[in-house]
């Protein structure tokens, strides 16, 4: 009796303490009207001072999103309708004039509210080129560092408006090529209203001498968020990209549907590392951010390669599956994930790897975790076309479940049309047993330090492969996220 | 002028089918649930990689309403199994007693034919059909259900015990025009007993045919049952099988499915493991070659806890030959301590062929054990230079490899006869491929 109500106290106790990084900005923003047309359409691209060949895409996008259907029927995901009528699709937050030339003319009140996140944007600019951060602010950004620094080197990385004005020969040659506007329900929709993101272009052979970073979140209410990132490794180039997420606490859903392009060369590699954790919802699943995430990645030269790393363990619903066009000969795609899901949460998440070019190579690792109410779910694809000669796969899955009242499933598929094709898939589901519990209370550790150990332990091989001010970060998220699991 | 194809003359058939009231109840919930459901597409992910849309252009009409078929080009039946304890042998669905010899079953066995039960014990087949459970969402199944004609019924009383496979025969074919069929197979084996029955389902005499068979299984408490199908269908045969399974407490289902022939075959088996220390291992093997097309999708319901689930399958695909794996495992809430293990392996022989595989673990209890493996490649390249350097010749080797291949998840059927007897057509297939190879290669 005394156990279950010291489980029902420290629940309650771990409910009560808010979320850590759940608080408001009041800054003046720009808004456009709720609701969807195309007036909407050409008033983010005027706002956002476009070409017309922008806008024209943006509304055969429009055009195209009329005529698809939201899909509903094959993730293992349960959220009510969303009414795309009821959001606004441009907020800005207001500007002085055209914009902060430097970091002090940021308004002061965005940098608290970085701070508050652990963000060191001020500090940034006079730490010794570690991290360039191009900060996303709702949906402008609102100040790019080290810019200067790396314009130097023949490094681009500024939003993308920006790069649509100053560099349209590139975003028009490769905007939509790995992800078309036609592509899926979330992509194309986003195509239509996307309002800012990420460009990076990294020129031939240069070694990116730092982690590229950027900070989304959500502010303004009821404001979806569409993101935009593209980034271009040429021959030879390396370039390591971070992101990651936090948003404030919201009582209504919101919903995320960013499209993320990565395109490597000859020889290029692209690192892309994410971190996601976005308000999940209280307890009872109310509240929290739909994330309908398309990322893909396309390894279109020679001896490319392209990894992806996530970490999952905020928003309500994801939906989130980074892929890999493995085009070139040689090329290699890589995906290591950590999902978890606790209290409500859905996350339906995985990767694709489309095997076409000769000798290419793919690698997923991919580790779920549910706990509370949740459901958790792998759902991965490996494609091997008939002309991927000697191509090779290997998938490895692993669910951790905690609690007896959440799940966690599996749903690899396998293609296989090449006969010399080597395609593996292991997968395998467990819980914590109260054996290694046990063992660490024994000697001295809380529950939830010894969950927190057990399940770094069992992420380690992903969490290893993120860089290093992320790996920290990560490991105390993925034991914040699981805070009142066990009791 | 139904849209939906397969019921354009199901008035006519209808017409045609006695049977008590009940029987006529079913016939038309099933017709109705089919007109609700339609024919499965591909955007329903349980028919992700299985096309049936080209069945819709051959207008199949009912069996019965065709001519009777004639014999010619019978396969040798005596020669398919030794050692059975008795035949039944379905032509088109329906029961042919010339065929067959039942023999002298032992005590507690009966084995009789679906239609003869409808018309000569109603009330018994009415008892045994409510044992079921529902098929509410299921296309195919109402579809049957719809032409509930002919079938078999295999009775196994509590504590019997057959030494010998129960052998069913059903041969598809010998149709001028396009012809289908529902055949319904009932196999209940009751507390404690032990038995194995074997479904060979053949090809005869060509002509086009659909053969959209189910088969509804019931395990009771601590019986087993070993249910060995083989598949080895003409290029002209189309099976559509949906096979259900309950098994009770300590009750223990054994499958296995070896398919090497048919342009298009789908297996569906559902179990349902309803209670505690039920076990079932559903396995198979196939070899598919030209322009075959097979579909196996297997879903395990562990409902309760302490269950136990293995399921394994091993392809071999020539040509342009098509293998299609999907294998469910649900491990539903509370059903703590289960155990379910899952593996697909296929070797791919030929630049055409493809393999698409779709393991899935759906799991909402924590304390369970379930894994799954799957590979897809070509043969070893280090077993093959063993062979070559022991001086074998590249076909030579690369057909031991092979039946080693499949040897090695054949080897797991229980009962030996049947084992021996899959062997056999194995071996047959390959040599067949040999000399396939061999006659490619003579004419420069």
């Amino acid at each position: 009796m005394a156990a279950e109500l010291s489980t029902v106290d420290q629940v309650q106790a771990v409910a009560d303490d808010k979320y850590k990084y759940g608080f408001v900005t009041d800054i003046e923003s720009d808004l456009a009207p709720k609701g969807l047309n195309e007036d909407i359409i050409r008033f983010i691209s005027a706002k956002k001072g476009e070409p017309e060949w922008m806008l024209a895409w943006r509304l055969s996008a429009y055009r195209m999103w009329l005529t698809l259907e939201e899909p509903h029927h094959w993730a293992r995901l349960d959220y009510p309708p969303i009414d795309y009528q009821d959001s606004h699709y441009y907020a800005a937050p207001k500007r002085k004039e055209d914009g902060p030339k430097s970091l002090d003319e940021v308004d002061p009140q965005i940098l608290e509210t970085y701070k508050k996140l652990g963000i060191p944007i001020q500090e940034q600019a006079m730490l010794a080129g570690v991290v360039a951060v191009d900060a996303v602010f709702d949906s402008v950004s609102v100040a790019t560092t080290y810019k200067a620094k790396l314009e130097e080197m023949g490094v681009i990385f500024c939003p993308i408006s920006e790069a649509v004005k100053k560099h349209p020969d590139l975003v028009r040659k490769y905007l939509g090529s790995v992800v078309p506007y036609s592509d899926n329900f979330f992509a194309t929709l986003n195509s239509a209203v996307f309002t800012d993101g990420s460009f990076v272009y990294v020129p031939k052979g240069l070694r990116c001498p730092m982690e590229l970073s950027t900070y989304f979140r959500i502010n303004e209410k009821s404001t979806g968020q569409f993101e935009r990132t593209l980034i271009i490794a040429d021959e030879g180039s390396y370039v390591s990209y971070l992101e990651g997420c936090t948003a404030p606490q919201r009582d209504e859903n919101q919903l995320h549907a960013a499209v993320v392009e990565l395109i490597a060369l000859d020889d290029a590699e692209i690192k892309y590392s994410t971190v996601q954790n976005w308000y999940p919802g209280d307890a009872e699943g109310k509240g929290g951010i739909y994330n309908f995430v398309t990322k893909r990645g396309a390894c279109r030269g020679r001896n490319s390669k392209i990894s992806w790393t996530q970490v999952e363990t905020g928003s309500a619903i994801t939906w989130k599956y980074p892929s890999c066009i493995l085009q070139g000969d040689n090329s290699q795609g890589e995906f290591y994930s950590v999902a978890i899901t606790n209290n409500r949460q859905q996350a339906d998440t995985g990767t694709k790897m489309i095997h076409i070019g000769r000798n290419t190579r793919s690698r997923i690792v991919s580790k779920g975790i549910s706990a509370g109410r949740a459901n958790s779910t792998y759902r991965g694809l490996v494609r091997i076309m008939p002309k991927a000669e000697g191509a090779r796969n290997f998938t490895q899955c692993d669910s951790l479940l905690i609690g007896d009242r959440c799940g966690a499933h599996t749903v690899p598929y396998i293609e296989s049309r090449n006969p010399t094709a080597k395609v593996e898939h292991e997968a395998t589901t467990s819980k914590i047993s109260d054996e290694q519990l046990f063992y660490c209370k024994q000697r001295g550790l809380s529950d939830e330090e010894a969950v927190s150990l057990i399940v770094n332990g069992f992420c380690k091989e992903v969490l290893q492969t993120l860089p290093m001010e992320f790996a920290v970060e990560a490991q105390k998220l993925v034991a914040i996220s699981l805070e009142g699991s066990v009791g | 002028m139904d849209t939906l194809p397969f019921i354009d003359r199901h008035a006519e058939a209808l017409a045609r089918l006695g049977g008590p009231g009940w029987i006529a109840d079913l016939r038309r919930t099933g017709l109705e649930r089919y007109r609700a459901l339609g024919l499965p597409t591909q955007r329903d992910e349980a028919w992700k990689y299985t096309s049936l849309s080209a069945l819709k252009k051959i207008a199949f009409a009912p069996a019965f309403l065709a001519a009777a078929p004639s014999f010619d080009g019978l396969p040798a039946l005596g020669g398919s199994m030794a050692g059975e304890a008795c035949r039944f042998v379905m032509v088109n669905g329906r029961f042919a007693p010339a065929l067959s010899s039942l023999g002298d079953l032992p005590p507690g066995i009966g084995v009789s034919s679906l239609a003869a039960m409808m018309r000569d014990e109603p009330d018994a087949l009415e008892a045994l059909v409510a044992r079921l459970y529902p098929a509410e969402g299921q296309p195919l199944a109402n579809l049957n259900a719809a032409y509930l004609d002919d079938g078999v019924v295999i009775r196994i009383a509590a504590g019997a015990s057959l030494g010998k496979p129960v052998h069913v025969v059903s041969l598809c074919g010998a149709g001028l025009a396009p012809l289908m069929c529902h055949p319904r197979l009932l196999i209940v084996a009751e507390a404690g007993s032990t038995a194995a029955v074997v479904e060979s389902r053949l090809g005869f005499g060509g002509g086009s045919t659909l053969c959209n068979v189910v088969t509804d299984v019931v395990v009771e408490d601590e019986a087993t049952l070993g249910h060995y199908v083989l598949q080895k269908g003409s290029d002209d045969n189309r099976l559509l099988s949906s096979t259900r399974v309950d098994v009770r407490a300590g009750g223990l289902y054994e499958s296995f499915a070896l398919h090497v022939g048919g342009v298009l075959a789908r297996n569906e088996v559902q179990v349902l493991l309803g209670a505690e220390r039920a076990e079932c291992r559903v396995n198979g093997a196939y070899a598919v070659s030209g322009s075959q097309h097979l579909d196996n999708t297997i879903r395990i319901d562990h409902a309760v806890p302490r269950t136990t689930s293995r399921q394994t399958f091993k392809g071999v695909l020539d040509d342009r030959g098509r293998g299609v794996f999907q294998g469910g495992i649900l491990v539903r809430r509370n059903a703590q301590q289960t155990d379910g293990q899952q593996m697909h392996k296929a070797l791919l022989l030929s630049r055409g062929a493809e393999v698409d595989c779709k393991p899935e673990l759906e799991i909402y209890a924590d304390d369970v054990k379930c894994g799954h493996g799957a590979t897809a490649g070509e043969l070893d390249e280090d077993a093959m230079f063993f062979l070559r350097a022991r001086g074998l010749d590249p076909e030579t080797a690369r057909g031991l490899l092979i039946e080693a291949f499949l040897d090695d998840v054949i080897e797991q059927i229980g009962n030996l006869t049947v084992r021996e007897v899959f062997k056999g057509v194995v071996a047959e297939w390959l040599t067949r491929r040999k000399v396939a190879i061999k006659e490619t290669r003579g004419t420069p």
